[in-house]
């Protein structure tokens, strides 16, 4: 008898660690789903799934400096916004930040703004080519090899997130390429996330910026803002955004 | 009188025409390509390559962008890694130069391409861990 349970036991450890080590939400019958509870970083060959949502969630009352060092770790990584050649207004800007003072209290915050990776993303909606679309990890991005530079999605976009490149460039990050006529905005770092790392803009912040998965209950991410909840920007549009902000 | 001059006029045109069309094309410069490339990212049938690597390397650019596969079979970073020599400041070698990897074959057959638009024309600066998986 206590063969067969150890036996038992080996065979349901073995079915368990099967289910971890796939990584990914398993369905034994329709309508009831198995999920891992950590999400371990994808292999370097397997797609993205919809197992995951990556998020972010600022919280504006530990950033530093309001998000001076998230737009600069931004750029460093990324190269943008030194274009020689283009004016100010013409310059692209991947993240910014926004000085918000209410009228009558005078009470004022700042906070970093950067593509929200809307789950219904308007960019996405507009796009006539299909340059710009969310990946299956609610990463929202633009294909430059399918953007014709219409400007369309900069229009659409309630966070004025996106940017269009002005003029010719040179000795783009390898890992981050960037042309001239091709609109771009955050991509949460997706080459770093890919490698399981965190964006660099939480690398830069770390007690003001988490980096995770929403759909994982018990990730850090989820779990803070279970406690203390975040708000959306524009949360009537009811775009469901992956970037959250506590203290707004 | 008038005829033999035209005619001997449009012989020398004709010869001048004609001269150098015995020679054969040169062929494009392949040192600088050929001088880090053990094994090929893409194929190493060279042929296969030469063919059909903008088929692997559009097949791939999909796979990275949309769904974040980005290992170094077929990869254009790796093209550009292995092939283009690293050097600094004023020396670097431009896709423009007919002496980068893309430009010796690019510019041979009188292809355009516009991956440099966008994407760097120069190798990672690779850190020390990278370096090692990349031997």
């Amino acid at each position: 008898m206590s063969k067969i349970s150890h036996t038992a036991d080996q065979y349901r450890r073995k079915f368990l660690t099967g289910i971890a080590g796939a990584a990914a939400a398993i369905t034994i019958a329709p309508g009831v789903l198995l999920r891992q509870v950590e999400a371990a970083p994808k292999a370097a060959d397997a797609a993205v799934t919809d197992s995951v949502r990556w998020g972010m969630l600022v919280i504006t009352s530990k950033l530093t400096d309001g998000g001076d060092k998230v737009v600069q770790a931004c750029k460093k990584e990324h190269g943008w916004g030194d274009e020689k050649h283009s004016s100010t207004e013409q310059q692209t800007q991947w993240v910014r930040k926004v000085k918000v003072t209410e009228k009558l209290t005078k009470h004022s915050f700042e906070l970093p703004v950067m593509c929200q990776h809307c789950e219904t993303a308007p960019c996405e909606d507009v796009c006539p080519t299909g340059a710009s679309f969310k990946r299956a990890d609610g990463i929202v991005l633009v294909d430059k090899h399918l953007c014709i530079g219409c400007r369309y999605c900069m229009m659409a976009c309630p966070y004025k997130a996106r940017s269009l490149v002005h003029e010719a460039l040179q000795d783009q990050k390898a890992y981050s390429p960037r042309g001239m006529g091709t609109v771009e905005s955050c991509n949460m770092c997706v080459h770093r996330v890919d490698e399981g790392k965190k964006p660099a803009c939480v690398e830069a912040e770390p007690q003001a910026m988490i980096f995770g998965d929403l759909n994982d209950a018990d990730s850090d991410i989820s779990k803070t803002l279970q406690k203390f909840g975040g708000k959306q920007i524009r949360a009537d549009l009811g775009l469901n955004t992956g970037v959250r902000y506590h203290g707004i | 009188m008038f005829g033999k001059t035209k005619f001997m006029l449009m012989l020398i045109a004709l010869a001048t025409m004609l001269y150098g069309c015995g020679d054969v094309a040169p062929e494009p410069d392949e040192s600088v390509a050929k001088a880090k490339a053990e094994h090929c990212a893409i194929s190493d049938d060279e042929s296969e390559v030469r063919k059909n690597h903008m088929n692997y390397l559009k097949h791939k650019r999909d796979r990275t962008v949309h769904d974040g596969i980005r290992t170094k079979d077929h990869s254009f970073k790796e093209c550009i890694n292995c092939h283009v020599p690293k050097l600094e400041g004023e020396n670097k070698l431009r896709h423009t130069d007919e002496k980068h990897f893309c430009s010796t074959c690019h510019t041979y057959v009188g292809v355009k391409l516009d991956c440099f638009e966008c994407h760097t024309d120069q190798p990672e600066a690779q850190d020390a861990a990278k370096a090692e998986g990349v031997k």
